[in-house]
């Protein structure tokens, strides 16, 4: 019977190998292998007696032992409960190794058998952990701002709702000299001031440089606020009263490698300042940014109430009561100015990024309202892709009943399989960490430059943030595993062998909610995407009363107008220059002055502002006169001068008189002309009436509007212009469209931030729903066999898979639309000109939405439905 | 018939009733299982000898090593006392489940041991 003469089967050398082979599992220990190799040894003793040769009796036999693989899980379950008893320690831990192993093992060969599902999920899961670390990142930023003082949580600022001006961030000027000198519960305070709207000149030389964030600050600046001091000679740079501090980079840019300690540098072409130290650059997650700190004398200044002054910072003694100092203020400016009720107060340092309602403050902050949107939208996009995991983890739970029950018989509690299950969901998020990872990385530059998040990814490399990543992963994984893992647990053995399927209809109600709240998210952020742009498209087209484009804005100081006569000439001899005028730029909220006044006609109170323009400003702007006439050369020997009104606000006046000719009162000058409504403000505050007064000698601005396609060569003509009135000044200018636009960065933000991230929560919700429909198409694929046989075709049977999703699309679409319609509408309210809340933008959401489902779907079971029926009933 | 594997809930009673009649070990088990199921239940090693060892830790069998004359040394399980009293509930409870099942056949007028 031998099968060949040259090999005979040796059968203790065999049985070494199964031994050696089977000692490798830890979880089997040297009596259960014994046991093991007696029972092999009998089986192969009873097939050779049956007349098998030695070869086939020993598989035969090795079969009769069982499936290795199995027996090492089984023996893995049994021991791991063992270890409540006594037991040697190596065992133990052998035993916890093997059951580890087996779990991770067992959940790889899981991940592995559904290649494609798996792929899904882990796509889906890391770009939801991308997305949603780069929103964790920009919230953990913004909650950040001011922390790195060292004094961060005593540092105070002075503020005070000034009625009619409003709350504002500056105190009256002289204030920090005031306190210092009649209060005595302040151990520090310090007064910054600084406009970040304008440019102030540094002369280096024969060099000038124009620099933004200049901060004028007094001797106590770095006792309040934490800087590293890079080079410095003396103990507090800023004593010395012409000190000047540079940061590292502005030190690298004016100086290169050279040392500038003690250069002399000639600032706003005024005075002489000695660079004193150089700082670290500032972090940028700071209200108070800075190039250059410049020193300015304060103590001789006396406190005008009336005014506006720096920001006073302050710490307060230990033993001070916050409210002492606060009645201090008000009882001391009522006593100065009698009849003003007072009201300052404080606000806390690491609250002004977020909390400020001062309309003054230095750099505008963040909205406590938009990090709430961004967080919901990260946790929502998490949702997704944890909902996905779900579903398809789910709806695979029947094709391992088979699994389950085998682990049940052999003793798996339901612990066991739980943390089986937990294991294999975390695995999925595991992988998605590294890619999620990569995906940030990636992605940081491109939404830095898109959205204007300033974070670096230097905070990827900090502990706190591998804190967050990890614990972000551990809640999705188990908030993900959990329901799938309970549900799994719960199958009853009885059910599995006697191949019942426990294809309970309350798991699918489960699924096609989660689905539906897949659907209603995705559709909620692509109405808010709709909403947001189709309202940025309205603020860019709106007519703001004038013509911004080619318009130059220059910001002369203390030019006569004979100076400005000068420079109009000069340049308007040149085609490149279509026109030249005094005037503050409009469409950026500047103004002379503003107040509150009631209205004679209905008795509201309403906002009023005024703008100082000069004769040709309102052809230069290209407003439109609709009554009466624009400026001429003879208004400029009227005094008072006269005024310019708004349509709008000439149509309050309804006693049937003409406006033109009207006297407002005796500061103003007549009514000479009604202007077309200009949009001096960013359309998201409420536009107050603007009226237009002549300026005759002074001139607070310039505007120059630059003929077509001359734009470089009409800049350069300015410069030369301006070199020639304002020699000490270097030229420095703003385009009017760009500087409009700037004021809407948060809104435009929003809707760059919106678009990437409904477009993500689209494509991860479709991965979804994609693998759903594949499960659903097979697991339906005798139903569709039997159909087919019955005659039906494959459109009808598209339409069948179809119809089921398209439930779940509607009532998902449905949930949705009220919070979306509630939320759209609210924030729409923050626009004066606003666009229609509609359906347009639902019924498209929810076109958007079909499409991806129904095409998805039907990509997915046009296999199903194409397929030969006999394939899918020949296997039972 | 097709229970080819184990079944859940009366495996234990099934070692504990072979048990019982006396000391086995492992292969001894199964082959009375199949013989005396007329080779309807076939249980793989692997199986088993987990089941078995969850009894043990259970308290319900003991083992020990035994060499009788002539044959190999083999592991050998004996029942405990508190096998025998959860041997006992189980025999209630299939005894339950026998008689209700035979009243309800005689009710319905099918043989008893008839196959069909």
């Amino acid at each position: 019977m031998s099968k060949s003469s040259e090999w005979t089967f040796d059968f203790e050398r065999a049985l070494a190998t199964w031994r050696q082979f089977v000692s490798r599992n830890p979880a089997i220990r040297d009596a259960d292998l014994e046991e093991l190799e007696m029972h092999l040894r009998d089986a192969y003793d009873n097939f050779l007696a049956d007349g098998m040769d030695p070869e086939r009796a020993f598989e035969a036999a090795k079969d009769d032992v069982g499936d290795l693989a199995l027996l090492d899980s089984s023996y893995g379950e049994v021991h791991r409960e063992k270890h409540f008893r006594p037991a040697t320690r190596r065992s133990e831990i052998a035993a916890l190794h093997a059951t580890a192993s087996n779990y991770v093992k067992s959940a790889w060969r899981n991940a592995y058998r559904q290649k494609g599902i798996s792929m899904l999920n882990i796509t889906g899961m890391s770009l939801a952990l991308a997305a949603s670390l780069i929103i964790g990142l920009f919230i953990w930023h913004s909650l950040s701002f001011d922390r790195f003082h060292e004094q961060a949580d005593s540092i105070l600022r002075i503020e005070e709702d000034r009625g009619s001006w409003g709350r504002v961030a500056r105190s009256p000027w002289g204030l920090s000299n005031l306190l210092r000198e009649e209060w005595s519960g302040v151990k520090e305070i310090t007064e910054v001031s600084g406009m970040r709207q304008s440019r102030t000149q540094f002369t280096v030389g024969p060099v000038d440089h124009l620099v933004s964030d200049v901060l004028e600050v007094d001797s106590s600046f770095f006792r309040v606020f934490s800087h590293t001091i890079l080079r410095s000679e003396t103990n507090n740079p800023l004593e010395a009263p012409n000190a000047l501090v540079l940061t590292e980079s502005t030190a690298r840019q004016w100086f290169g490698t050279e040392d500038p300690l003690g250069e002399i540098v000639h600032y706003d072409a005024q005075r002489d300042l000695v660079i004193t130290a150089i700082v670290e650059d500032p972090p940028e997650a700071t209200h108070l940014p800075f190039d250059v700190l410049v020193r300015v004398p304060v103590e001789g200044r006396t406190i005008r109430w009336n005014s506006l002054g720096g920001f006073v910072y302050l710490i307060l003694e230990d033993d001070t009561q916050q409210d002492d100092l606060i009645s201090f203020l008000d009882n001391r400016k009522a006593e100065d100015v009698p009849g003003v009720v007072a009201a300052f107060s404080f606000l806390p340092l690491t609250d002004i990024h977020l909390h400020s309602e001062a309309q003054d403050d230095y750099r505008a902050g963040g909205d406590v309202q938009y990090l709430l949107l961004f967080g919901m939208i990260g946790v929502f996009i998490l949702l997704l892709a944890g909902i996905n995991y779900v579903n398809m983890a789910t709806a695979q739970a029947n094709r391992r009943t088979r699994e389950i029950g085998v682990r049940k018989v052999i003793g798996a509690s339901g612990w066991n399989l739980k943390s089986q299950f937990l294991l294999e969901s975390s695995m999925v998020i595991l992988l998605s960490v590294p890619v999620a990872l990569l995906l940030v990385v990636l992605a940081l530059p491109t939404l830095r430059s898109s959205t204007e998040v300033m974070f670096s990814s230097q905070l990827l490399l900090q502990p706190g943030t591998w804190v967050m990543i990890l614990v972000l992963a551990l809640l999705v994984s188990f908030a993900a595993g959990f329901y799938p893992a309970v549900l799994m647990a719960r199958k009853q053995p009885v059910q599995v062998f006697s191949g019942m399927r426990t294809s309970g209809t309350s798991k699918q109600r489960v699924r096609k909610v989660l689905v539906g709240v897949q659907v209603g998210i995705s559709f909620g952020l692509i109405v808010m995407t709709l909403i947001i742009t189709a309202q940025m498209r309205l603020v860019s087209q709106t007519n703001l009363g004038f013509d911004q484009d080619q318009v130059v804005t220059l910001s002369p100081q203390q030019w006569s107008m004979d100076s400005f006569e000068r420079f109009r000439q000069e340049v308007s001899r040149h085609s490149a220059i279509e026109s030249v005028a005094v005037g503050l730029p409009l469409g950026i909220g500047w103004r002379y002055s503003a107040w509150k006044q009631v209205l004679e006609s209905t008795g509201q109170e309403v906002e009023m502002e005024l703008v100082p323009i000069g004769v040709r400003f309102v052809d230069a702007m290209q407003m439109n006169v609709v009554e009466g006439r624009g400026f001429r050369e003879e208004d400029l020997g009227l005094d008072p001068a006269p005024l310019l009104v708004s349509e709008s606000w000439a149509s309050t006046f309804d006693d049937g008189t003409p406006v033109v000719g009207r006297h407002v009162n005796e500061y103003f000058g007549p009514i000479v002309g009604v202007v077309r409504d200009v949009q001096n403000r960013s359309l998201n505050t409420s536009a107050p009436f603007t009226l237009f007064q002549l300026t005759g000698d002074n001139v607070p601005g310039i505007v120059v509007r630059l003929a077509g396609s001359h734009i470089p060569e009409g800049l350069s003509i300015l410069a030369d212009a301006w070199d020639t009135v304002s020699p000490d000044r270097a030229f420095d200018y703003r385009f009017l469209d760009e500087h409009i636009q700037s004021q809407y960065l948060v809104e435009q933000r929003l809707q760059r931030f919106f678009s990437w991230f409904a477009g993500l929560s689209i494509a991860i919700a479709a991965l979804g729903i994609l693998g759903l429909a594949a499960l659903s198409a097979r697991q339906r694929d005798k139903e569709i066999a039997i159909r087919k046989s019955l005659g039906a075709n494959v459109s009808s049977i598209l339409l069948l898979l179809n119809r089921e999703f398209l439930a779940i699309v509607l009532a998902g679409i449905v949930m949705a639309s009220p919070v979306a319609w509630i939320y759209g509408s609210r924030w729409l309210e923050s626009f004066s000109n606003r666009v229609d809340m509609n359906g347009t933008y639902f019924l498209a959401a929810g076109l958007v939405c079909l499409v991806f489902v129904v095409v998805s779907v039907t990509v997915q079971s046009f296999r199903a439905a194409r397929a030969n029926p006999v394939d899918a009933l020949k296997w039972d | 018939m097709s229970s080819k594997s184990l079944n859940g809930a009366s495996i234990s009673a099934i070692i504990l009733s072979i048990l019982q009649n006396g000391d086995s070990y492992g292969y001894d088990i199964i082959n009375q299982v199949r013989q005396r199921s007329g080779e309807q239940i076939e249980w793989k090693a692997g199986s088993l000898y987990p089941v078995m060892h969850r009894m043990q830790t259970n308290g319900w069998i003991e083992d020990y090593w035994h060499e009788p004359e002539g044959e190999r040394r083999r592991r050998y399980y004996r029942i405990t006392p508190k096998g025998g009293k959860a041997l006992e509930k189980e025999r209630q409870k299939w005894m339950m489940f026998h008689n209700l099942l035979t009243g309800l056949w005689e009710e319905a007028g099918m043989e008893p041991g008839a196959t069909r």
